[in-house]
């Protein structure tokens, strides 16, 4: 187990599934532990919003963890255009509507930005994943956190099943598998 | 209140290495802010500064990551040390 101090912890970006996840699995203390600040993209609040958890996203908002970045410049629209189009011809995208794929190809593009020192960015869609890998960027989601919170003790193994359960329960269709790696790997 | 409803349909496809790789990714990112303090603060400290770079300059240790990483070494055994001679003390 690593003790980390609050000094440690680190800025990404996320994208809104990783925080659906969260608020899903009512695990928003592992986000204040590991992350000193999280960006997002003003088009994901409609996302939140059409997911029912626009309550949720605003109070990290209010308690400045999560900043939202309210407009990009001409040329990171035109770059998101492009990764939102390339998100779409992965084979594993089941959503071929380029515009459905903006918000995260506006966050894979407002990530780069240098001033924001943004160390991971968040993704769960595998589509956007790969994306992302393709142009450098170093990702996480939220079974990485998950997996961080069991290794550093603060979930049992049984913890992580009930957690990754209620998820699938809700509607995120984790294999048991999986979830069964997660918690005999990582779990307390 | 309406429940929170999930955002990827594709979480069928995450396999166990893209959770292992998860974990690593976020990690090191956590280890490499942890390191970057603890260096920080210990450089701060202006007599351990000194003694390092003398440490280096008489040629023992070819650098300072190396002069730390045996000063941790050492620091290691003796703490093992000191628990042995507790434990046969208490015997």
């Amino acid at each position: 187990m690593t003790i980390f101090s609050s000094e440690d912890r680190v800025i990404v970006a996320a994208d809104t599934g990783p925080l659906l996840s969260v608020f899903q699995s009512n695990t928003t203390e592992f986000l204040r532990r590991y992350f000193s600040r999280i960006i997002i993209v003003q088009s994901q609040l409609a996302e939140f919003q059409k997911h029912s958890a626009a309550t949720e996203i605003q109070s990290l908002i209010d308690e400045d963890l999560v900043v939202v970045i309210q407009n990009l410049t001409d040329k990171e629209e035109v770059e998101a255009m492009e990764v939102a189009r390339r998100i779409v011809t992965e084979p594993s995208c089941r959503d071929s509507i380029i515009q459905n794929h903006l918000p995260e190809a506006e966050l894979i593009v407002v990530s780069q930005r240098l001033e924001l020192q943004c160390k991971k960015i968040l993704v769960d869609e595998k589509a956007a994943r790969s994306v992302a890998e393709a142009l450098g960027l170093e990702i996480s989601g939220f079974l990485g956190i998950l997996a961080n919170a069991g290794f550093d003790g603060l979930l049992t193994k049984n913890e992580i099943r009930q957690l990754l359960q209620g998820c699938q329960r809700q509607g995120t269709h984790y294999a048991s598998s999986l979830i069964e790696h997660v918690a005999q790997t990582y779990g307390r | 209140m309406p429940s929170i409803t999930p955002h990827e349909s594709d979480a069928d496809l995450f396999t166990p290495e893209d959770v292992d790789k998860d974990f690593a990714s976020l990690r090191e990112a956590l280890l490499e802010k942890q390191i970057q303090r603890l260096v920080r603060e210990l450089l701060r400290q202006s007599d351990i500064y000194a003694t390092l770079q003398q440490l280096v300059t008489s040629g023992r240790f070819a650098n300072e990551v190396e002069a730390l990483a045996h000063a941790v070494r050492t620091l290691q055994f003796a703490v093992s040390m000191e628990k042995q001679a507790y434990a046969m003390h208490d015997r």
